[in-house]
């Protein structure tokens, strides 16, 4: 992982797969980014696992016992939080 | 000097939704060439309303050195 | 002078609603459907106006899936407003839902069904309930603003409030000032409803002498220079928590990301990190940005989510302000490998103080969203509908409205005169004095405050006003508006700091709602369920402190 303070991030250059489709779309039919958009929408959800509630919260299970220690750590070394 | 909204001409038709939405109302209606001109640029919050309503996509906003 | 003479029009209304954004549409529309004559302001365009003019991503938080009205008040506890009055609105979130689908605003997320979200922190290790709706709100405001236009609401767009009219102690209406054509306008209105935003033009990174781009969509829309708040003060309501309207950490980048993603994501939360990359637990950041300056910047990451998780990020992006997209890949950035300051920036708290009706402390005046104290994509279209219903109650009682001649031309004056300022040489550009009393609030406000630098600071404000706001100019109705919004920037700057000089102690209840004195850093209970409250009395600025309303024992039932 670079470091946050170094140039290294800008080395390669990332592209979003939504934009990239959006462009895409906006270009083929000479519509607008936004009238692209939404054309595109339902196509780029079907690829994203929101009815795998099973899977989801796992991950989102996984992630909060990680912050419920790193909470109590931190209590313990004597940080105040919220 | 730098602009950070750029209207290509070719491009524009001249429907002024750009001019019409513009929260900011940076925009003014040039009446010779009957096209939009940016008058207020440095009151652009870069919102990106004018970028993404474009039938033509002829906005361009391109990331200034002020917001980095 | 009569009032015709003075005026270019005057409008009769039953209720003028000023702000056209997610919390004035509903309002407007909901009024109107009561057979209201409705009229309604925007300083833009109510298509694209407002915090959600690009779009949003998710609304909340509601009492379902095993979450009550009670447990969700227990997450945002907010001294600004009436606890009864964000009951109502909690207990309304699902009603309000359905009447956002009336109006033909799309409320559904994939498939043709909602999209419940959890939101993290109302249960510690198990996946919370789902209180949030995650929507496709990028379109919004065109379909709000298509609503409102339908139900024969009387839409002035380009047109700014300059001040509220008043007779005997109760609202009269506005006047107002249309910033393309330069016309001055007289409302007549039995009520009005304020709906203008939150105070966030105070505060601002510090100008270099260009100050080019400063306008930048941190957080808030920059049209919210508190033209409600302001307009509200200065006809003698009261507003409370001003102390608040100051500065939070806030991502330094939000232009690449937007905040959001820190802590949802659908449930996922992301990662805070100090230089080192160590991970701090999500809130403990504001103790280690005060207490270790060391540990600064402050980052956060999206880098520990998934790929699925990414691109349901990229979908939110896309829906709330899709320029940041682009933006995010010209300038190189990758949100799956980047980490992000977390700096300070304007966070705008504070709000026109409403008892559980909406109602402010100056009869007729009603007050929602964000400049209400209950706000937010969610709260701002309920405490909308909620005063739209309600409100032919009062306008059946309210009785003519008496337009004050002396008011009229006071008002028209105040608001024209940097038309009249003709010397370029002597003339100050709004934009001028707008970054003027921003770099007063940086260095005398700023995110730690002190009582020496707080009177410094009102020195300096008082000044620049007696001696720099009459030189005011616009050489057009552009720029008169800008001037207006120099006004309440200035006038709103000046409640902040004197708020801050009363509230002599440090508290911290999390994000963006925080407040450190340097000279007091402990928190003082005799502060506890109190709140700062201010108001004009004869020009002279009165601070109290009050206690916050107690919850209606109906609503503290836990059976509910």
């Amino acid at each position: 992982m670079p470091e946050p303070t170094s140039s290294k991030h800008y080395e390669e250059k990332f592209e979003f797969p939504l934009w990239k489709l959006i462009k895409q779309r906006a270009e083929e039919k000479d519509i607008s980014y936004s009238a692209a958009y939404q054309e595109v929408l339902p196509e780029y959800q079907k690829t994203i696992r929101y009815k795998d509630t099973e899977w989801t919260d796992e991950q989102i299970r996984k992630r909060n016992i990680e912050i419920a220690g790193l909470k109590k750590r931190e209590r313990e070394k004597g940080v105040k939080g919220d | 000097m730098s602009t950070a909204i750029r209207i290509d001409y070719r491009r524009c038709n001249s429907c002024r939704k750009c001019y019409d939405l513009c929260p900011m109302d940076i925009f003014i209606m040039d009446e010779e060439i009957k096209m939009p001109r940016v008058a207020y640029e440095e009151e652009c919050a870069f919102c990106g309303v004018c970028w993404m309503e474009c039938p033509k996509r002829a906005i361009d906003i391109v990331y200034p050195p002020s917001m980095w | 002078m009569a009032t015709q003479e003075m005026t270019d029009r005057i409008i009769e209304t039953d209720v003028l609603v000023i702000g056209g954004g997610v919390g004035g549409c509903p309002a407007a529309c909901k009024a109107a459907e009561h057979g209201l004559e409705v009229a309604l302001l925007e300083k833009s365009k109510i298509e694209r106006s407002g915090q959600t003019g690009p779009g949003l991503d998710e609304i909340g938080a509601y009492p379902r899936d095993g979450a009550t009205v009670l447990d969700l008040m227990g997450r945002f506890p907010g001294r600004s407003s009436d606890p009864n009055m964000r009951y109502r609105v909690i207990d309304n979130m699902l009603w309000a839902l359905e009447e956002l689908e009336r109006l033909g605003v799309n409320m559904r997320y994939v498939d043709g069904e909602y999209g419940w979200m959890p939101w993290n922190g109302l249960h510690s290790k198990d996946v919370g309930p789902k209180v949030q709706l995650r929507v496709h709100w990028q379109n919004v405001k065109p379909e709000m603003a298509a609503a409102v236009r339908k139900r024969g609401v009387k839409v002035f767009d380009r047109t700014m409030v300059v001040d509220l009219l008043t007779h005997n102690s109760k609202v009269a209406g506005a006047t107002a000032v249309n910033t393309r054509t330069g016309e001055f306008i007289v409302f007549k209105a039995k009520a009005v409803v304020l709906a203008t935003g939150r105070v966030s033009r105070h505060y601002g990174p510090d100008a270099p002498p260009s100050w080019k781009y400063k306008m930048a969509y941190n957080f808030f829309a920059p049209s919210m220079a508190g033209d409600g708040h302001a307009a509200a003060y200065r006809a003698g309501a009261e507003l409370t928590c001003m102390e608040m309207a100051g500065q939070g950490p806030f991502p330094r980048d939000a232009m690449l990301l937007q905040p959001g993603q820190f802590f949802q994501n659908d449930g996922m939360t992301g990662l805070t990190l100090n230089w080192k990359g160590e991970e701090l637990a999500p809130h403990q950041e504001m103790t280690h940005y005060m207490e270790s300056q060391g540990m600064l910047p402050i980052y956060f990451s999206i880098e520990n989510l998934p790929d699925d998780f990414q691109k349901r990020v990229e979908v939110h992006i896309a829906d709330e302000t899709m320029i940041r997209l682009k933006l995010a890949e010209d300038r190189g950035f990758n949100p799956r490998a980047h980490r992000y300051h977390l700096s300070l920036r304007g966070v705008g708290n504070g709000n026109i103080l409403v008892n559980e009706n909406f109602q402010a402390t100056l009869k007729g005046v009603f007050a929602i969203g964000d400049c209400g104290g209950a706000g937010g994509g969610g709260g701002s279209p309920t405490a909308g509908f909620l005063v739209g219903d309600t409100i032919h109650k009062y306008v059946s009682e309210a009785g003519e409205p008496v337009v004050d001649e002396g008011q009229v031309e006071n008002q028209r004056r105040a608001a024209l005169a940097p038309l009249a300022v003709k010397d370029v040489n002597e003339g100050i550009e709004p934009l001028e004095m707008e970054y003027t009393v921003r770099s007063m609030c940086e260095e005398y406000g700023g995110a730690i405050k002190t009582e020496g630098m707080l009177r410094e600071g009102l020195r300096r404000l008082g000044s620049l006003k007696k001696d720099f706001m009459p030189r005011l100019m616009a050489i057009n109705p552009h720029y008169l508006g800008r001037c207006l919004e120099a006004r309440n920037i200035l006038d709103m700057a000046v409640v902040h700091l004197q708020a801050s000089l009363e509230r002599k102690e440090t508290r911290s209840r999390g994000w963006g709602n925080t407040f450190v004195r340097f000279d007091y850093p402990k928190e003082d209970p005799t502060y506890s369920n109190k709140r700062l409250c201010q108001r004009l009395e004869k020009g002279e600025a009165v601070i109290e402190i009050k206690e916050v309303p107690a919850l209606k024992p109906e609503y503290a039932k836990e059976s509910k």
